[in-house]
């Protein structure tokens, strides 16, 4: 099958094409595409647009697992720490903007995992109010994804921090689906302004939604300026910055376009570098960055590391624990009662958290808070991680059965703990 | 359009007043279980004011194309003080003597800039300190009487002015917060000449904030006198708080996580420092949108 890819790029009346804070990035040749909505209330939010952009392209999020994304955002986190400009140079008062809010952005992706002739399979995956959009000569519906009314763009959309300590693995998650594609299906990646005229049918204008799309399928780069310009005159479109990626897909007989490729998992080296930081992690005990480094476990599995599911599960317990703990602390550290406060916030966690190196310097914090940190229910047994025989990793029978959920494994102890507190 | 629908924007920009006692009894420290305790009222009047002028500084700076960035002119804001036979503007430094200035005008003239640590945690757990630069533009005063209504009459005549050059901008909004009552006649009767003020989005707003050193509950947004204590002041209070416009009403609950009563007045009674803190804030956004949803210029 062949991609034959557009890019649209408009900016909002105040903006010029160098701050316009959407970005849009494509990889045919691997079958990823990705559109990106900087929010305009924080500082440098087109750079982190762009770098989540180009992100996404070298190093694809594959599932919407909690652990598996906070450690693809925190990848990005790191890295883009790296581009910044320097916060001395800056102003006072982007000064503390940089350091209080950082950055934040929508981001919408589409990766292509399988790829035949006459059918493909799409993953979308969608940070906040970006869409994707698919539509096929044979059916009077579109997709519309992840929002579908018009009232679900004035909720204010869930967007990727650029500042760790602000990142809430089981809140900023994205919403994820599957979806099957033929030649002559088109895909559209939109940015909330225009993805908000499309579910509005150009906001009562067109019969339907379908319409509505195609009339933005039909722009060309010379042509949506003066297109969005006037949708924006009418108040049909809100002043914002407007991006639209539009993909059509071709039989590979109709030579348009170029060759689509597809995505399964990660490079070697990507892999690599990550098990290298898995075992680091299992050598120090911290569990925390165990939890973090496994993710949903694909890469590793690949790569032949093999540690039961029953660890893996012990560790996302504890750096839940840390993480509840930690975001607790930092609303709190400046409040006068802060002891008060963190004490039964700590004891709910302390027995798995007292023993733990990942949490020595929370507990050396709380200790000076004045938190008394000493466990009043009994510590759980001293658990450490074992890595087991590391299957072959050309065995292929071994590698099926050692797929496993994670997610319906902590699913399943969310329910016996509350099974226990009943 | 409805009113009090106008969004502060650099072309449409808000007007906010903020007066405040600097009467002899500002001097006196709040309640050793209030916000702001043991620390003396003047001070945390001004430190608040200061942190907040912040606030809506750091809010609306923005990145330039040339990677600078520049502070959005959203706000024409004015702090004038009041105690004794005083009445007048108290920013200081170049701003000296100055009523309405423009956000950027603010932030590239505070007084001065104090070099603070803020502490934080990293993401292991260990504190860190991270040096803040904290502007200040107000400094503390405390002493004489209270010249209530003189203060509430410049506020007027000069919101007044503001709002026939900006006939289109969401109305004026003026803050007052005292300790005490007026010494210098019934400020009920100058509170209500603001309701001459208008522009095209609305009449002019007249909030209070009463700060007290007594332990006692705030009475925050109060919709009728029933809710306030039989205190004569109160019900003056009361009759001088505009009511809050309909459209600000849902942002107020969701800021304050409580209902809100249609005929709410914009008025804490028996307040303490964080009361001042909450009502600069409410009263400093759009009516329209939630805070996340800020647009940053229209």
């Amino acid at each position: 099958m062949h991609a034959q890819v557009t890019m649209l790029r408009h900016w909002k009346s105040e903006h010029s094409k160098d701050t316009c804070e959407d970005a849009c990035g494509e990889y045919t040749a691997g079958g990823l595409f990705a559109v990106a909505d900087g929010a305009g209330t924080t500082l440098f939010a087109d750079a982190w647009a762009d770098f989540l952009v180009r992100h996404f392209l070298h190093i694809p999020l594959l599932s919407n697992d909690p652990f598996e994304t906070e450690w693809w955002i925190r990848l990005a986190q790191e890295q883009f720490k790296n581009e910044f400009p320097v916060l001395a140079d800056m102003s006072w008062n982007a000064q503390q903007k940089v350091q209080s809010q950082g950055s934040y952005t929508t981001l919408a992706t589409l990766r292509f995992s399988r790829g035949e002739a006459a059918s493909a399979q799409a993953e979308l995956l969608v940070f906040g109010d970006s869409c994707i959009f698919a539509s096929r000569l044979s059916e009077n519906r579109i997709l519309s994804f992840p929002l579908q009314r018009t009232e679900e763009f004035e909720r204010a959309p869930i967007c990727i921090p650029s500042k760790s300590g602000v990142f809430n693995r089981y809140f900023h998650q994205c919403h994820i689906r599957s979806l099957d594609l033929i030649p002559t299906d088109v895909i559209v990646i939109a940015t909330d302004a225009v993805a908000k005229w499309i579910v509005s049918v150009g906001n009562g204008r067109y019969s339907d939604q379908k319409e509505a799309l195609q009339e933005i399928i039909n722009q060309t780069t010379d042509s949506w300026a003066s297109f969005i310009q006037e949708r924006r005159a009418t108040k049909e479109m809100l002043d914002d910055d407007s991006t639209a990626l539009i993909i059509i897909l071709h039989p590979d007989s109709a030579s348009t376009g170029f060759p689509l490729g597809f995505t399964t998992q990660h490079s070697q080296p990507v892999r690599e570098q990550r098990k290298q930081e898995f075992l680091q992690a299992i050598k120090e005990d911290n569990k925390e960055r165990v939890a973090i480094y496994f993710g949903d476990g694909q890469d590793l599995l690949t790569e032949g590391v093999n540690i039961s599911q029953d660890d893996i599960l012990f560790a996302r317990q504890v750096a839940d624990a840390q993480r509840e703990v930690l975001a607790m602390l930092r609303q709190e550290v400046n409040n006068p009662a802060v002891a008060a406060i963190m004490t039964p916030v700590w004891q709910k966690h302390a027995h798995l958290l007292y023993n733990e190196p990942c949490a020595a310097n929370l507990r050396k914090t709380l200790t000076r808070l004045g938190v008394h940190i000493e466990p009043h229910e009994p510590i759980a047994p001293v658990r450490t991680l074992v890595m087991q025989e590391p299957a072959a990793k050309d065995d292929v029978e071994m590698l099926p059965t050692r797929t496993f959920d994670i997610q319906e494994m902590q699913r399943s102890f969310q329910r016996d703990k509350e099974g226990e507190e009943t | 359009m409805a009113n009090y629908s106008q969004a502060w924007s650099a072309s449409r920009p808000g007007c906010l007043i903020l007066l405040l006692d600097q009467s002899g009894s500002m001097s006196d420290p709040f309640g050793l279980q209030q916000a702001g305790a043991g620390r003396r009222k003047c001070d945390m009047v001004a430190t608040v004011l200061n942190g907040f002028l912040n606030e809506l500084i750091v809010t609306n700076t923005i990145a330039q194309k040339d990677g600078t960035t520049m502070v959005r002119p959203r706000a024409d804001v004015a702090v004038l003080g009041y105690e004794g036979s005083f009445v007048g503007p108290l920013l200081g430094g170049t701003l000296e003597g100055r009523t309405f200035v423009t956000l950027p005008e603010l932030q590239m003239n505070p007084l001065t800039i104090e070099r603070r640590s803020k502490r934080e945690i990293d993401d292991t757990g260990m504190e860190i300190e991270i040096p803040v630069q904290f502007p200040i533009w107000v400094q503390p005063v405390a002493g004489g009487g209270t010249p209530m209504c003189a203060a509430l009459r410049q506020a007027h005549d000069m919101a007044w002015q503001w709002a026939q050059t900006n006939r289109d901008s969401y109305p004026p909004v003026i803050i007052n917060v005292s300790d005490g009552m007026a010494n210098d006649g019934d400020p009920t009767e100058v509170a209500r000449s603001f309701s001459d003020i208008s522009t095209n989005d609305g009449q002019a707003l007249l909030f209070n904030v009463h700060i007290t050193d007594i332990n006692s509950a705030p009475v925050a947004y109060p919709a009728s006198e029933s809710e306030l204590p039989n205190d004569r002041y109160a019900k003056k209070l009361f009759a001088m708080s505009s009511l809050i416009p309909e459209t600000s009403r849902a942002l107020l609950q969701s800021l304050l996580a409580r209902p809100v009563l249609p005929g709410a007045r914009g008025l804490i009674f028996n307040g303490d420092a964080a009361s001042v803190r909450q009502m600069f804030v409410f009263a400093s956004v759009p009516a329209t949108k939630p805070l996340e949803q800020l647009e940053m210029d229209r």
